[in-house]
């Protein structure tokens, strides 16, 4: 019957090329993203583990103590790297590529090439991972990959910018959508962050504080012009396109855009307050972080405006809610960023837990969901199949919200407490650390919803790619209540090609 | 997975369409919009004016805290003149805040751990001659040491690294609390004996005696002067 329905109803001559094209594009980008984004939940669980572990050592010092491959001074890089590399660039690597292709409306290019970067840049992750764990680390923060780890990781990149540079000039349409403005200047930037960045602190171009400075500067930006426009693109593409409205205002977007581009810079060396620096340079990172007050505000209208009105599909759409969880994450946590960076707050919050507390709001309420988001939408459609169960996005949804706000509260609240305790020579030491203790348990706890969340999506993911789900199915929305049951169910009756064929079908 | 390609091209009028691509198409149109588009809602020109203040905003604060964009300057306020020198710190104040490591050992109550650590309080290591104490803090001390009759064995690391302001504060400080009472320890002795020292490697009893016997060396005007 379903064949009868579709054949009654044709599809209207106009909209053809469109969606052919569309589904031309995501037929050919599959095997490339599909290993770009299972590659980086592996990355984003092992991250989440050695976050757990190092977590766990900083209440209960002894745990695992006896082990020196993870000794908190490894295994907290180890989680930082992989959680940005690992699963930050591989995730934002996947979203570049399939948002580029689709709004270019061309087939991704150099598929082989790009599947190639990606083994040789999981292998060097795994290098790296292993180098730091060996006691190899550089001791750069965020820049810790031995130094041989590095071709494995800055080669696969410049497959990924040819990629997108061919694609962006083969491009089949005429206008350039802002998500495509940002995506373009990621590959633009990050080369430049890095390069710099790994030649005046581990090839000591410069010496000294210099270092310091070049450190901070790239260990701010890689969050800030590497993952934040990434985040802000696939916000940019999937809030209007879920709820079917056009963005709110094109003239914000390019505010929104070249603020960005000018400020954001400027912003790393705020995280030397107190250090021997110039006093200037110091300034010159508060008053760029003050300055993405600009930036934060545009965009915020640009995605809040377009939701307003359309906040009833948030009861539906899994794509929508962690798209709308990360930009208001965005406008709230780079608020809290910009203040953070004032002198009279850094008097108080700096070298506490506060720091921690604000960077996992910042990717763990801002760029993981919305990278969960990109590929809740992308992936039904890459696959042409549909998520197992509704009950594991919800459980993932929640578990990555509460995890994230205790957190983030958490880590907070304990660092503002210790920092006005640090500041008062009559308490000891101990007391503070004391003080913090609970905090710090309640932060493993956060950890393991996280990781509660994440092996929900695993299981969702994987029965995607073992195909133990629905095929050309209806999209597995908020308010289906498909369950794991109901595909065993499933498995028997024919499915929807098999109707096609006449029952033929395998 | 292959068999559910869809071919992507014009269905041919003369064979069949392609079930699959057929279904796929539908698909594609039934589960999404089209490609978002920009809207061209006017920005107010409220907002504009809003983010130019801020931008005049922000260049006054770089201005108003630069230092004078001086490449020593390390006090944003700093105005006009030569850099005023940091003020000195209260010994006892800063002398608490260095004391924090050595808790560790000597305990917060400067009794120490017997067989192990000696006490700070009434030790005459501590109240005795200044010279001698600077010269167990620099170079670090190992071996058996009796203090107050007591015999100790163990091993007090070199704290060379720290600025002598800090040494003198902590030294100062430890000769005044807990009951003990003696004056304070100069910075410009921390100084001299640093330089008497070199680079000289740690203590045992035998060498720190013969080191307290031995003639200090003169402190010349000129150099305290320096380091003042």
């Amino acid at each position: 019957m379903i064949q009868n329905q579709i054949l009654q109803n044709p599809i209207p001559e106009a909209l053809r090329p469109e969606l052919e094209a569309r589904i031309e594009v995501d037929t050919y980008s599959r095997p490339v993203i599909v290993l770009y984004w299972s590659t980086s939940l592996f990355w984003l669980t092992f991250a989440t583990l050695a976050g757990l572990i190092s977590s766990i050592k900083l209440h209960s010092p002894g745990f695992l103590g006896g082990m020196e491959w993870i000794t908190f001074g490894r295994i907290r890089p180890v989680h930082w790297d992989t959680a940005i590399y690992g699963f930050g660039g591989l995730a934002a690597s996947g979203t570049l590529l399939w948002l580029q292709a689709r709004l270019c409306q061309i087939r991704l290019p150099f598929r082989e090439l790009l599947l190639v970067g990606c083994v040789i840049y999981n292998l060097g992750i795994a290098v790296g991972v292993v180098g730091i764990l060996m006691g190899q680390s550089t001791g750069v923060e965020t820049l810790e990959f031995p130094l041989y780890a590095i071709p494995f990781l800055v080669i696969p990149y410049v497959f990924i910018v040819i990629a997108n540079f061919n694609m962006y000039w083969r491009k089949a349409t005429k206008h350039t959508y802002v998500s495509q403005w940002y995506l373009m200047a990621v590959t633009v930037w990050f080369p430049i962050l890095i390069l710099s960045a790994e030649a005046c602190t581990n090839f000591g171009a410069v010496d000294g504080v210099a270092q310091a400075i070049a450190n901070w500067w790239y260990g701010h930006n890689v969050v800030g012009l590497f993952a934040t426009p990434t985040g802000i693109a696939a916000a940019y593409y999937l809030i209007p396109k879920v709820i079917g409205k056009p963005i709110h205002s094109y003239h914000l977007s390019l505010l929104g855009f070249w603020s960005n581009a000018i400020f954001y810079n400027w912003a790393g060396t705020h995280h030397l307050t107190g250090g021997p620096l110039p006093a200037w340079t110091i300034t010159l990172g508060v008053v760029g972080s003050l300055m993405m007050f600009i930036p934060v505000i545009t965009i915020g209208i640009n995605h809040h405006m377009t939701m307003l009105g359309s906040f009833h599909y948030l009861k539906t759409s899994p794509t929508l809610r962690f798209a709308v969880m990360g930009s208001m994450c965005y406008t709230l946590s780079s608020f809290q960023g910009s203040l953070e960076a004032l002198r009279s707050h850094q008097e108080v919050t700096h070298f506490t837990h506060y720091t921690i507390g604000h960077v996992h709001f910042g990717m763990y309420g801002f760029f993981a969901p919305l990278m969960f988001a990109m590929m809740y939408y992308a992936m039904p459609r890459l696959t042409n199949q549909e998520w197992s169960s509704a009950r594991l996005i919800r459980i993932h949804f929640w578990c990555t919200l509460v995890g994230m706000l205790l957190y983030v509260l958490a880590m907070c609240f304990a660092g503002i407490r210790q920092g006005l305790m640090m500041n008062d020579p009559s308490i000891p030491f101990l007391n503070i650390v004391k003080f913090t203790v609970p905090f710090l348990m309640l932060r493993t706890l956060a950890g393991l919803i996280l990781l509660t969340g994440t092996i929900a999506f695993l299981i969702n993911f994987s029965r995607m790619l073992t195909r133990h789900t629905f095929t050309y199915s209806t999209p597995t929305l908020f308010t289906s209540n498909r369950r794991w049951e109901d595909i065993l169910e499933k498995e028997k009756e024919l499915t929807s090609k098999q109707i096609l064929d006449g029952g033929q079908g395998a | 997975m292959s068999e559910a390609t869809p071919t992507g091209g014009a269905p041919n009028e003369v064979t069949p369409p392609n079930p699959d691509a057929i279904f796929a198409l539908h698909s594609a149109a039934m589960r999404e919009a089209s490609e978002p588009r920009d809207g061209i809602k006017p920005t107010p020109v409220s907002y504009l004016i809003m983010c130019f203040f801020w931008v005049l905003f922000g260049g006054w604060y770089m201005g108003y805290y630069s230092g004078e964009f001086r490449a020593n300057g390390l006090n944003e306020r700093a105005v006009g003149g030569p850099l005023a020198a940091a003020p000195p710190q209260n010994p006892m104040v800063l002398g608490k805040e260095i004391f924090g490591p050595c808790m560790q050992c000597h305990q917060e109550t400067g009794l120490g751990v017997p067989g192990s650590y000696p006490p700070l309080v009434g030790s005459e290591y501590v109240l005795g001659d200044k010279r001698r104490l600077v010269a167990i803090l620099l170079n670090g001390i190992t071996g058996d040491l009796v203090v107050k009759g007591k015999t100790y064995n163990s091993q007090m690391p070199s704290w060379k690294l720290r600025e002598d302001e800090e040494i003198a504060a902590v030294l100062t400080y430890i000769r005044a609390s807990w009951g003990n009472s003696a004056d304070s320890v100069p910075t410009n002795l921390v100084t001299t004996i640093r330089k008497e020292l070199g680079d000289k490697g740690g203590w045992d009893a035998k060498s720190l005696a013969e080191f307290a016997e031995s003639k200090p060396a003169a402190v010349t005007p000129v150099e305290a002067q320096a380091t003042k």
